[in-house]
């Protein structure tokens, strides 16, 4: 033990005489251990540690499945069968979010909430840290309907943190609820889900039948119970009640997905291919590191020599070279873990949007137990080949050596070795960021189907309270697009249920009117009203729009379809006058609009029928195109709504370019992410040749100026070091293309319109690291050309 | 101690062998204090180099106290250096980060010893050298013979039974070169085998005799 105390000492003390070489080695250590270690605590936040609740592993999503959509929110009347009829859950809870009207004392506030079922803080685990809970009855019809629980954040933010908040009332939709209990701070999943009322579940109500499906479903099974038992057991209810369901559920079925899996799932590939990128980061920061000890190693040979000599066997001189990586990549470490706290920070920031509140990464023991094994093992990774080279001196050399040391041609080959490693991972990095990058370009060029710009949106409720009446709700719609029409600035207004790119939007079965009724064709449907397609600036293909007159209870039932409904059922006709069957009844189709991305800007656009919204006049957004910068108006128009109704709150205000935007913001993460290891791995590759060449013409100088001597050109010397050098770059470049060309195929789910061996991507990042190669070996070929071979050799 | 028998060492060319030793026999009894002496490239280094088992690329018979050297593989070989052999080299070869008191523990950790009996020894040799005051410089702040003082007292602290000396006074002028060579002298009396290689007449009487190397051949004896 104490010989390796020793080992420690002398490492320590080598180190400390090398400044220089030990600052460089512990910053690229630090970039590359720092990066893995951010990304990292993403991977532990979604994939490795359980959800924050007791027993986590317990807990499950459950979907109603149909074929091609594996999961499929549930219906209300499923629900009932799986609660009333399974035997393996201890909770089973149902809810679905909803958006409701805080009114009282401030400003109306439009606040998200989940309407959930009695169990399900139990199915969570969660116990409330002031007050309750709900309890059994709270979710009956003729219950104790009215009680609300409040989320840390709207306790904090609206109540101030009042412990006196129970028993208190607040009014939702102009309905009064009594506060029975906080809940503790960033526990649920659903991050702008500020409060739980009671979701009552009504035995005969038709919300609660087994046809509308909106609902999500969450359990606790039973201690020991698996996944695919009680999947098993609740397809068996299924298959029982099977004629009680309705007729087009025939081939529906259920799946039982682990909660955690609910949201790691979506996130995977990209942190998949995020790890990938900072390995990649690392291998090359190690592969640098072992570079410049293999340089010192060339240094040391007349130690290693003496140590041999001296009686030190080659185990001790390789654990004396492993022990001072160790160290090296320890400090590295150290100061990885602060670059790491930056990069948390950044990287919180950066998934906000994409990950809940309690899935954001953090540094905990687990991070911290990843970081220093990684920087363990890149000790050994890079320590372990100067050690070996190290640990053969050839002593007669050695000892006989005077003072110029250079570097044997096997030491050579290692370290050209390196070099083309460097180049070969940083060519994979680079390639995977010319693909994103250009996917990234193509979505930006994507045509939506609407014209984001200079547009303002924002979403209204109608509580039932104030607007029992599907005709009060059209009518205040009505007035308002009205109002907002007259503003300064306003060039077109209408009304929509769900705007494109908002995470909201309601599928319906459709079909030809004149063809038997089918269960596989699904639209996304809107119900719009005003000059919704002006305003959002759709071309009407063919056909009218929906109109003000079609906007009324007894109007007739009219749509406009877009190009893939006329594409998909009626490729051959004129689709204008033709019917469709849609919501179990005959509508008449009077225009056609070009195809828009209502759910994602990166996948095809789903068939869209748009109806009067006299239909459903629920959840409605406006949209507003405007003659000057949209934002601006944000004022003139809040105002003009508190003037139609003063408890009618302005909700999520936003521009339909913000929308575009958010939409493509987990592409954007990923994008700066691999852009920045892709920088970074750059200028590691390009530290990594330069230091070769500076240390391979040190040691070269003798036989450069030799050559000068006998009448060799600057011209000569240069040619002869940048052929030497581009070298290991060229194989570098030629190993990585072959490395790149594999993998990119795991990276095409991922890609936007760009094929998976896009040559332009792979012709640039070849140039491009091809250029950087170049620039780095020039500026050593051009001081070894300037080198006045007298007063070297005379040095000599 | 020592006996050599058709030992040759070469290297293998494009054109055929280069010989660097060529059918060298040689007998070195237990307590003899020999001189290597030749030109340059007569390869008396590398006979020394091969005598401390530091060379393994040779053919021939080498026997060391009585043990078939030939016949045992680097590590066994490696173990009766650390057990026999100590090394004088003409650029001292000190390890430049270690301190004096260091330098002197090095070669007594890669044998394992214990770390008090290891203070001990170097304690003991410090004084034996008189270099306690110095034991915390480090070589480059030692003048060239306080340098091999310190090399010499290295090579003596694992109580070598054979130490080899490749021109141990080099590197030091006269003055400094007599009191390393009255040091060999001394270590000889108290019964260490001593072989040095030197083109030096004046040190080479230290010795009992001389072995003259002439192109890789032993030319008198």
């Amino acid at each position: 033990m104490s010989a390796l105390f020793q080992d420690i000492k002398y490492g320590l003390r080598m180190l400390a005489k090398n400044p220089g070489f030990t600052a460089v080695a512990i910053i690229t250590l630090a970039l590359g251990i720092g990066a893995n270690t951010a990304i990292f605590s993403v991977v532990n936040s979604v994939l490795i540690k359980p959800l924050p609740y007791p027993d986590s592993q317990q807990l499950v999503r459950i979907y109603e499945t149909l074929p091609g959509f594996d999961r499929n929110s549930v219906s209300g009347g499923a629900f009932k069968d799986w609660h009333g009829q399974s035997s393996k859950f201890a909770h089973l809870a149902v809810y679905e979010e909803t958006r409701l009207n805080l009114t009282g004392g401030r400003m109306p506030e439009r606040v998200s909430g989940l309407k959930v079922s009695s169990e399900f803080l139990s199915a969570l685990g969660v116990t409330p840290t002031v007050g309750r809970g709900f309890v059994a009855g709270e979710d009956a019809v003729g219950g104790n309907n009215r009680v609300i629980v409040l989320t840390h954040q709207l306790w904090q933010g609206r109540f101030g943190g009042d412990a006196g908040v129970v028993a208190r009332t607040v009014s939702l939709d102009q309905i009064p609820y009594t506060v029975i209990g906080v809940l503790p701070p960033n526990v649920l999943l659903q991050d702008d889900a500020m409060f739980l009322v009671p979701d009552v579940i009504d035995a005969a109500g038709a919300n609660w039948e087994r046809a509308g499906h909106w609902r999500q479903v969450i359990g606790r099974v039973l201690p020991g119970v698996t996944v695919s038992e009680v999947q098993a057991e609740l397809r068996g209810i299924k298959q029982r009640l099977t004629a009680e369901y309705p007729s087009f559920k025939t081939d529906w079925s259920v799946a039982v997905v682990p909660m955690q899996e609910v949201y790691a799932g979506d996130t995977r590939p990209i942190l998949v291919v995020l790890l990938g990128a900072v390995a990649l980061v690392l291998l090359i920061a190690c592969a640098n590191v072992s570079n410049l000890l293999l340089a010192r190693g060339n240094a040391r040979s007349r130690e290693m020599a003496i140590r041999a000599a001296l009686g030190a066997d080659s185990w001790r001189i390789v654990r004396q070279i492993l022990v001072e990586s160790l160290l090296l990549a320890v400090a590295g470490c150290a100061v990885g873990l602060l670059f790491a706290l930056f990069g948390v920070k950044l990287l919180t920031s950066m998934f906000a949007g994409l990950l809940p509140q309690v899935l954001q990464p953090k540094l905990d023991i687990n991070v911290l137990v990843f970081s220093i094994g990684v920087a363990c093992g890149c000790g050994l990774l890079f320590g372990i080949l100067p050690a070996w080279r190290t640990s053969k001196p050839d002593l007669n050399h050695a000892l006989k050596e005077t003072e110029r040391a250079s570097a044997s041609r096997s030491k050579r080959r290692s370290q050209s070795f390196l070099v083309v490693s460097e180049f070969a991972f940083t060519l994979m990095l680079l390639v995977g960021v010319g693909l994103f990058l250009r996917s990234f370009v193509l979505l930006l060029e994507t045509n939506p189907g609407f014209n984001p710009r200079q547009t303002l949106a924002f979403d209204l409720s109608f509580p039932d309270a104030k607007y029992p009446k599907g005709e009060d709700r059209l009518r205040f719609i009505k007035d308002l697009n009205a109002r907002v029409a007259a503003l300064p600035g306003v060039e077109s207004v209408g009304a929509t249920s769900a705007l494109p790119l908002s995470n909201d939007g309601r599928t319906e079965f459709a079909g030809r009117a004149d063809k038997p009724p089918r269960t596989d064709y699904i639209v996304a449907c809107n119900f719009v009203s005003g000059d919704y397609f002006s305003a959002m600036g759709m071309p009407l293909l063919r056909g009218r729009a929906i109109s003000e007159s079609d906007n009324h209870a007894k109007a007739s039932r009219v749509l406009v379809v877009d190009e893939s409904v006329v594409r998909d059922l009626y490729p051959d006709e004129d689709p204008i006058g033709q019917h469709l069957s849609f919501l179990d009844e005959s509508w008449e189709i009077v225009g056609i609009v070009a195809p828009v991305r209502q759910f994602f800007l990166d996948r095809d656009p789903r068939p869209t029928v748009y109806g009067p919204q006299s239909y459903s006049p629920m959840s409605t957004s406006m949209i507003i195109r405007t003659a000057q910068p949209a934002l601006a108006l944000v004022k003139a128009v809040r105002k003009t709504i508190l003037e139609a109704d003063p408890d009618q709150p302005i909700a999520n205000v936003r521009t339909l370019e913000q929308a575009v935007r958010n939409s493509l913001a987990p592409r954007r993460t990923t994008l700066i992410l691999l852009g920045l290891f892709a920088t970074v791995a750059i200028s590691l590759a390009s530290v990594g040749i330069y230091g070769m060449m500076s240390c391979a013409i040190g040691q070269r100088t003798r036989e450069l100026c030799i050559c000068t001597a006998l009448g060799a050109q600057r011209r000569d010397i240069m040619r002869l070091v940048l052929i030497g050098g581009m070298k290991p770059s060229i194989i570098g470049i030629v190993v990585g293309l072959a490395a790149a060309l594999a993998l990119a195929r795991l990276l095409e789910s991922q890609l936007f319109e760009v094929k998976a061996h896009d040559p332009l991507v792979f012709i640039a990042s070849v140039c491009l690291l091809g250029l950087v190669a170049a620039l780095s070996i020039y500026f050593p070929a051009r001081r070894a050309a300037k080198v006045d071979p007298m007063v070297a050799l005379r040095y000599e | 101690m020592i006996k050599l028998h058709n030992l040759d060492r070469y290297y293998p060319l494009a054109g055929g062998r280069y010989y660097v030793l060529r059918r060298i026999a040689l007998d070195i009894p237990e307590g003899e204090f020999v001189t290597i002496m030749g030109p340059s490239g007569a390869g008396k280094s590398t006979l020394l180099s091969i005598l401390g088992m530091l060379d393994a690329g040779w053919e021939g018979e080498f026997f060391f106290f009585e043990q078939p050297v030939h016949k045992l593989d680097p590590k066994r070989r490696m173990e009766l250096n650390k057990r026999y052999v100590g090394f004088v080299f003409q650029q001292y070869h000190l390890l430049d980060n270690l301190t004096v008191a260091e330098n002197l523990d090095i070669p007594l950790s890669y044998r394992d010893v214990k770390l008090a009996e290891r203070k001990a020894l170097v304690a003991d040799t410090l004084d034996r050298f008189q270099i306690v005051g110095k034991k915390d410089l480090f070589p480059s702040q030692l003048s060239g013979g306080q340098q091999q003082l310190v090399a010499v007292a290295r090579a003596v602290i694992a109580s070598p039974k054979l130490i080899l000396a490749d021109e141990p006074t080099g590197n030091l002028h006269s003055g400094q070169g007599k009191e390393i060579m009255e040091l060999f002298k001394k270590l000889n009396n108290e019964g260490t085998t001593i072989v040095q290689v030197t083109h030096s007449e004046a040190n080479a009487a230290y010795g009992h005799r001389i072995i003259k190397l002439q192109d890789g051949w032993i030319a008198g004896n």
